[in-house]
């Protein structure tokens, strides 16, 4: 009787520890203080404003077609997410904003971005114009002259922001996170709506 | 009995000059070089990145002085660091590698930039790299190249 006790106890001792290693679920949040509407050139040369995604969930990357290894790296990350989705993916839509518009024209960012499966939307316009959608997001920008056959590269904020189908930042994603956070994430602001 | 011993004995002694003969001929490896891959072209990008994992097996510091690719004008090597949000990128001119030390070239941290491609790459190809190295000399190796989304984890 007594070893049966001890080995439920035991096995309950085990399963609620277990329960409590599993991470919280992350938490959504608010960024009034980022964000906001905004008009830019899309890969098809078209205008293109954040208000006609309403009703979608949006993930916002700032990057630049030259870049080696974290936009490249950071849009496959999201394209791993989408397929982590699954289904849901469909309510998600994918932003990726140039910092490099002297380079990065409508037809290059097309080309550029028919790489990823998953069609995520490319974003070019006049310099001021991207400064501006930068400025909303708080993004910094420095463009670095190299001296290479490259020419010049940007240091540059790697966060990609996640924003919900009313228009509104709900979440930071950082260059650590992995596909499978990302999912997670999104998966909790979709319930919400 | 004596004779057994005897038998050992021969035995032992042959076996260290076995031992001895094996150990001069293998020429001891300086260098560890793992897990060598290559970007596939995004097109109209015309960057790629290489990553691999590069250990110093000596006692002596070595230096990985430059990488020449056929496909490519140039490489560099970078290492990222981050500065509140800010990704920096600076680009190193040669890499230390310390006795016993490991330099990772990794998505997301240092990489190594192919400048300038002559062909697209494509997934499933094998693309083969110099690595100049102060004391080892030159190295060659191939490296596969792979589709960057699927390696993001």
């Amino acid at each position: 009787m007594r070893k049966n006790i001890f080995i439920i106890l035991s096995a309950f001792f085990i399963v609620t520890s277990i329960a409590n290693c599993k991470k919280e679920p992350p938490k959504l949040d608010m960024f009034p203080e980022l964000g906001g509407d905004f008009t830019l050139t899309d890969q098809d040369g078209k205008n293109f404003n954040l208000k006609d995604l309403r009703g979608k969930a949006v993930i916002l990357f700032f990057g630049y077609t030259n870049c080696p290894d974290v936009c490249p790296i950071t849009l496959a990350k999201i394209g791993a997410a989408y397929k982590k989705l699954g289904d849901s993916a469909d309510g998600v839509k994918t932003l990726f904003i140039t910092l490099d518009p002297e380079r990065d024209n409508s037809q290059k960012i097309k080309k550029y971005l028919s790489y990823f499966s998953y069609g995520p939307i490319g974003l070019t316009g006049r310099l001021e114009d991207i400064v501006k959608v930068t400025g909303l997001f708080k993004v910094l920008f420095v463009k670095r002259l190299t001296g290479n056959t490259n020419g010049y590269l940007f240091d540059h904020s790697t966060a990609a922001f996640l924003i919900d189908t009313k228009g509104r930042v709900r979440h930071l994603f950082g260059q650590n996170d992995r596909a499978d956070t990302m999912a997670t994430v999104i998966k909790v602001l979709l319930k919400q709506g | 009995m004596k004779k057994s011993i005897q038998h050992m004995g021969t035995f032992f002694l042959i076996a260290t000059f076995i031992f001895i003969f094996e150990s001069c001929n293998k020429k001891k490896e300086s260098l560890k070089i793992e897990n060598a891959w290559v970007t596939e072209s995004i097109p109209g990008s015309g960057i790629n990145a290489a990553y691999m994992k590069i250990t110093n097996l000596s006692d002596k510091d070595e230096t990985l002085l430059s990488i020449d690719c056929d496909n490519f004008e140039t490489a560099e090597f970078h290492s990222m660091t981050e500065e509140g949000g800010v990704m920096k990128m600076n680009q190193m001119d040669s890499v230390l590698i310390k006795p016993g030390a490991a330099m990772v070239f990794e998505p997301g941290g240092a990489h190594i930039m192919l400048l300038k491609s002559k062909h697209d790459l494509k997934a499933g190809q094998k693309i083969s790299l110099n690595l100049h190295f102060q004391n080892a000399g030159i190295k060659s190796l191939t490296g596969d190249v792979k589709k960057i989304e699927d390696e993001a984890k």
